[in-house]
């Protein structure tokens, strides 16, 4: 293998001279076509030099779009605990307002109220001071026309003189010391009290007697009115079915029955043999039938109750009954 | 007349059992009333079987009353004075006074109460 010497210059694109010989053996055509191309290259590198120029603008600043909205929104910062805090610093503010309303509020209701005390005191002081003056004034004018009692008792000790009475001597046996007589006055004086007490006891207990019996006969007559009312109304529903019955009846009759009501006749109790027929009784005045070969007949009113004979006579005008009056 | 007492029949059947007694009192005061005491004398002497007597339409109007109920047992002779006493006492002293009425009115009532079924 060849060693290349490093040291030598190396020629790389030896020149031929022939080659440049023929270059300029070179047309016009040929050339101003080289020139064309030459400067059509150039030209384009122009375009795309300004091409690449332009796009780096436009990358860098955008060419505004004909129509452009244009706006933002700015949502702000939130922040809970600092929110938290604002809040409670409001709701502080707010009670201490309130409560320094309050406070001034009852400290103008005490004072309206001492006021409004001070007015009915004053009102009160007033009246009273007019009672007691009013007072005064009649006491006075009492005292006026009335003698003490001092002078009183003087008095009646010089009329007790006078008639004959004397005081008596308190040393004395069976004679009563002062207290002592007020005393029994006091115990008069409580019995004639009680007395009383008890006449108007005993006059208001006689009165609620007295009431309590009126009561009672009220009641009792209440109720016997009731029990009459429903007498009479039981009554009325008993006769209810009696009255169906002989509304049965009547129809029955309507229909064909036994004919119409002869008029009965009166018989007395004497009756001639084999007759019968109808008689009054005499005790109370029911009709009574009898038969014939009856020898007795019975009044049918339960209150009465009657038994009569009946006699026979014997008939010699041939009338079966025969009128007794 | 079966109209009114056909009509009456759920009537009969609710209250009838309590009022019966009432009922056949009513009609037999207006029956007996329109009765002369002669007539009845008469049916007595001659034995009159007095539900014989009677329509065969009003021994059915009977019966129609006396279905309705379930016992005819307060129906004898002392009632049936007792129930015409007050209104029809002529005819009542009839068969309280007289020996032969009152035999009578005690066989009606058995022959009656036998028709209907409860004798």
């Amino acid at each position: 293998m060849s060693v290349e010497d490093v040291y030598a210059s190396k020629v790389i694109n030896p020149t031929d001279p022939s080659v440049n010989k023929d270059q300029k053996k070179q047309t016009d055509s040929e050339y101003w076509d080289e020139r064309a191309k030459t400067e059509r290259a150039k030209r384009e590198y122009e375009e795309e030099s300004a091409m690449r120029t332009k796009s780096k603008d436009q990358a860098i600043n955008p060419p505004e779009p004909p129509f452009q909205f244009k706006g933002s929104i700015n949502m702000g910062d939130i922040d809970m605990q600092r929110d938290a805090r604002e809040a409670k610093e409001a709701t502080e503010a707010e009670n201490a307002r309130r409560d320094k309303e309050l406070k001034e509020e009852r400290e103008k209701r005490e004072v309206v109220e001492k006021e409004k005390h001070q007015l009915e005191l004053a009102g009160i002081q007033k009246d009273m001071n007019q009672k007691m003056e009013s007072l005064e004034k009649t006491i006075l004018a009492g005292n006026a026309n009335q003698k003490s009692i001092t002078t009183q008792i003087g008095e009646i000790q010089e009329l007790a003189g006078v008639l004959g009475f004397q005081r008596p001597d308190p040393t004395l046996a069976g004679s009563l010391d002062v207290s002592t007589r007020i005393e029994l006055i006091k115990l008069q004086n409580e019995n004639a009290r009680a007395e009383r007490e008890f006449k108007r006891e005993m006059r208001r207990e006689e009165r609620e007697y007295q009431r309590l019996m009126r009561k009672d006969d009220d009641d009792r007559h209440f109720q016997q009115g009731e029990a009459d009312r429903q007498a009479k109304r039981d009554g009325m529903f008993a006769k209810a079915p009696e009255m169906v019955g002989r509304a049965i009846a009547s129809g029955m009759m309507e229909g064909g029955g036994a004919g119409a009501k002869q008029k009965p006749q009166s018989y007395h109790l004497e009756a001639a043999a084999g007759a019968g027929g109808e008689a009054e009784c005499p005790y109370c005045g029911s009709d009574i039938a009898i038969g014939p070969t009856a020898r007795s007949a019975v009044c049918p009113n339960p209150e009465c109750g009657a038994k009569l004979p009946i006699k026979r006579v014997v008939e010699e005008t041939g009338e079966d009954d025969r009128r007794n009056s | 007349m079966t109209d009114v007492i056909h009509r009456l029949s759920p009537f009969i059947k609710g209250f009838g059992k309590q009022f019966a007694p009432d009922i056949l009192k009513g009609f037999l005061i207006n029956y007996l009333k329109s009765m002369p005491v002669k007539v009845i004398i008469k049916h007595v002497e001659a034995n009159v079987n007095f539900w014989e007597q009677l329509p065969i339409q009003k021994q059915q109007q009977f019966r129609t009353l006396a279905n309705n109920l379930d016992n005819f047992d307060f129906f004898t002779s002392e009632w049936f004075i007792n129930a015409i006493r007050e209104e029809v006492p002529a005819t009542a002293s009839l068969f309280i006074g007289w020996k032969k009425g009152s035999n009578w009115l005690d066989r009606q009532v058995k022959i009656i109460k036998k028709e209907l079924g409860f004798g």
